[in-house]
């Protein structure tokens, strides 16, 4: 909820340069969104995100590929999902 | 001995000669089961005999708090309701919040147990030590808040707490559950167990208080477990703003919320007419269980057409996924009515919602036809339809007969294929996670000693990617053997034993889970345990429930999914591609069983681990060499 409202929208499409890893990603999202999002993310002045937020590419979480590191292709879907509980 | 939590009683109660005994608490039962789920395993084990039916006066309804319930512990108002469940033929538990529980132990019992079966409807009336059977002729046929209303009237008490059954569970449905305020013992038809005894409800006033052993440790032990809510990231920032609802969100976008009877799931996502966004325009207030500062409770109004108006205490996740997604509903005020009907008749939201589905979806086949349904046009996403089954179920009119005890039953009652739809394990209908993309988490529904049921092993690691106690990858099958048997115990030491809220274990005190248990044993009742001491009471009852399985004639073969999951991969989302194979689950099993210490090809725990778990007695009584 509180990452929809910072990013504006639910899911939205972005052209990146080939062989674009996910910390590029966030590196270009926190550049467009600033603090609001970055401070949502990891501690100010910090860079290993938080972690109640899950980051995945195509469904399998980073942790599972190659971290950060992981290259992104054409038409991968990466997510970022907060923490929540159960029912 | 136990010098505080418990209160040292079990009340027995027999409605077929109306007499009420007061018993002791063994003490070896306190320190082998903590109470709650272990007290409700126990009993139902040592006095309900293999082959009993569980709609007789032979079963029993064992009614169970843990020791913490109305003390100031946090989140321990819960109480376990075990019988022989009449839709699985297996231990029936599940566990209700709210007040009632406090109220029970403030009346001075750590055990109700129900026995026999009254001549006439009945409902049981308990002040402190009072016992009392009275004439329920009446209310029989109320609605459930009508019920606990005229109850209180009629006692001339606001302060009374109620547990009772609607209509479903007089007409014997067995997906009928027990409501006790707006909460619901909501599982495994124990509501028409109470519906087979003619007991309408147990009311209860309860003026005394819960002793605490050490109050020096328990100041310590209760500031370190409010420290830990306090710490957690979401617990009071997300989740007691929103409640369950925002796994709406996180299964649509895992590609896990079952969709249209599992046939579109990841293809179906209705997260902005059904998640938390929409459930925000509708929300008007919280309800807290007895000394819960969470409050995760949220009541909401319905906004829209026919079904303004209607005020529910929910819906939570289950009930988004089994009225909405499950029938292919999108209708926020539609599901928010049909999950009040629920509760008002006194029928399983989950189990409901699943068999609505399963109709749909035979309907949309032509497996059943318009003359079987009387007329009701029973597609997807139709939630008129939907509404009116539902009520037709739990009064077994028209097609509501044929479907009013659940898929398994209903499917092999309506024969030509159906029972390739029927989406349950062990005849409990699915929860609401498609686990093709959840290995670990149907492993645990698969082995749940209560069928298909997501609370008694939920892998927190796939669903939420909560690294405890270790991080997992939900689409891999490796080592899922383990990490089952870890929140099979775990869960139930920490939680289902104790009695405390499962929504702290996933969001504050994973990491902490049997330290925090063993040291509020230790400071509330005495009875000292280590953190693995505490781990091995989860371990003693799930093997003591699988024995009571076993001696109903379950077998590895039940351990198993729906055809559905095994050869049918996702199609879209985030989880497209993935199932369980035959081979997956074979692979899983044989590493499950073999962490138990069980049998690989029966599934029968062995007898050096029976007598390990100071469970000797079943061994013998099983006859396992």
């Amino acid at each position: 909820m509180e990452l929809k409202k910072i990013l504006g929208q639910r899911e939205f499409e972005v052209s990146i340069p080939e062989g674009s890893t996910v910390k590029d990603l966030l590196s270009w999202m926190v550049n467009k969104w600033g603090d609001q999002l970055s401070n949502r993310l990891c501690k100010p002045g910090s860079d290993s995100i938080f972690p109640h937020i899950r980051l995945m590419v195509n469904g399998r979480s980073i942790e599972f590929l190659k971290g950060m590191e992981t290259v992104l292709q054409d038409g991968d879907e990466f997510q970022m999902l907060p923490l929540v509980a159960g029912g | 001995m136990y010098n505080g939590g418990y209160t040292g009683k079990i009340l027995r109660i027999n409605l077929t000669d109306q007499t009420a005994k007061k018993e002791k608490l063994p003490l070896k039962v306190a320190k082998d089961f903590i109470g709650g789920a272990g007290f409700g395993v126990k009993f139902l084990f040592d006095e309900v005999k293999a082959g009993t039916d569980p709609l007789s006066p032979e079963n029993k309804l064992i009614f169970a708090p843990g020791p913490f319930t109305g003390t100031t512990v946090p989140c321990a108002s819960r109480i376990a309701v075990t019988g022989k469940s009449p839709l699985t033929n297996a231990v029936g538990m599940c566990l209700s919040g709210g007040h009632f529980p406090a109220e029970l132990k403030h009346a001075g019992y750590d055990v109700l147990i129900v026995e026999g079966k009254a001549q006439k409807p009945t409902y049981i009336w308990v002040k402190d030590e009072e016992v009392r059977f009275r004439d329920a002729s009446k209310i029989w046929g109320t609605q459930t808040s009508d019920c606990q209303q005229i109850i209180k009237d009629e006692l001339s008490d606001q302060n009374i707490r109620v547990s009772c059954i609607g209509p479903a569970g007089e007409h014997l449905s067995r997906m009928a559950c027990i409501i006790n305020e707006r909460r619901a013992a909501g599982r495994k038809g124990l509501g028409a167990v109470m519906g087979s005894k003619n007991l309408k409800a147990i009311a209860v006033r309860g003026t005394g208080s819960v002793e605490i052993a050490s109050k020096e440790k328990f100041k310590i032990a209760r500031s370190q477990m409010l420290k830990a809510m306090k710490e957690s990231p979401v617990l009071y920032s997300e989740f007691a703003k929103t409640g369950t609802p925002s796994n709406v969100d996180n299964t649509c976008a895992l590609g896990i919320f079952p969709a249209k009877n599992w046939s579109a799931t990841g293809e179906f996502r209705p997260v902005e007419q059904i998640g938390v966004e929409a459930l925000e325009t509708r929300w008007i207030g919280k309800e807290f269980c007895y000394n819960c500062p969470v409050g995760c409770g949220q009541l909401r109004l319905a906004r829209n057409g026919p079904y303004a108006g209607i005020l529910a205490e929910g819906p939570e996740f289950e009930t988004l996924y089994s009225l909405g997604g499950q029938t292919g509903v999108d209708n926020m005020d539609s599901i928010i009515a049909a999950d009040r009907l629920c509760d008002e008749l006194g029928v399983d939201t989950i189990s409901a919602g699943v068999t609505v589905g399963f109709a749909m979806e035979l309907f949309e086949k032509g497996i059943l036809t318009l003359a079987d349904t009387g007329g009701l046009e029973l597609n997807f996403g139709n939630h008129q339809a939907m509404n009116t089954l539902i009520r037709l179920m739990a009064f077994r009119e028209g097609i509501g007969e044929l479907l009013s005890d659940g898929v398994k039953i209903a499917s092999t009652r309506i024969g030509k294929g159906a029972e390739k739809f029927a989406m349950h394990i062990k005849g409990l209908e699915l929860p609401g996670y498609d686990v093709r993309g959840a290995k670990g988490h149907g492993l645990a529904y698969a082995t749940s000693y209560t069928g298909g049921d997501h609370n008694r092993g939920y892998a927190f690691q796939e669903i939420f990617g909560v690294p405890i106690p270790y991080a997992v990858d939900r689409l891999s099958i490796e080592g899922k053997g383990k990490l089952t048997k870890w929140n099979q115990d775990v869960r139930a030491a920490t939680c289902d034993c104790p009695t405390m809220c499962v929504f702290l274990l996933d969001t504050a005190m994973a990491p902490t889970a049997t330290e925090n248990t063993a040291a509020l044993m230790e400071a509330v009742t005495g009875l000292t345990y280590t953190p693995e001491e505490v781990a091995r009471v989860g371990e003693r009852m799930n093997n003591l429930a699988k024995a009571f399985n076993i001696g109903e004639g379950f077998t590895r073969a039940d351990d198993t999914f729906p055809e559905r999951l095994m050869t049918e991969p996702l199609k879209s989302g985030a989880s497209k591609g993935q199932l369980i194979s035959e081979k997956d689950l074979k692979l899983m099993l044989d590493e499950y069983y073999t962490v138990r210490g069980w049998d690989v090809d029966t599934g029968i725990p062995s007898r050096k681990k029976l007598v390990e778990l100071g469970l000797d007695y079943v061994a013998d009584q099983l006859g396992i060499k």
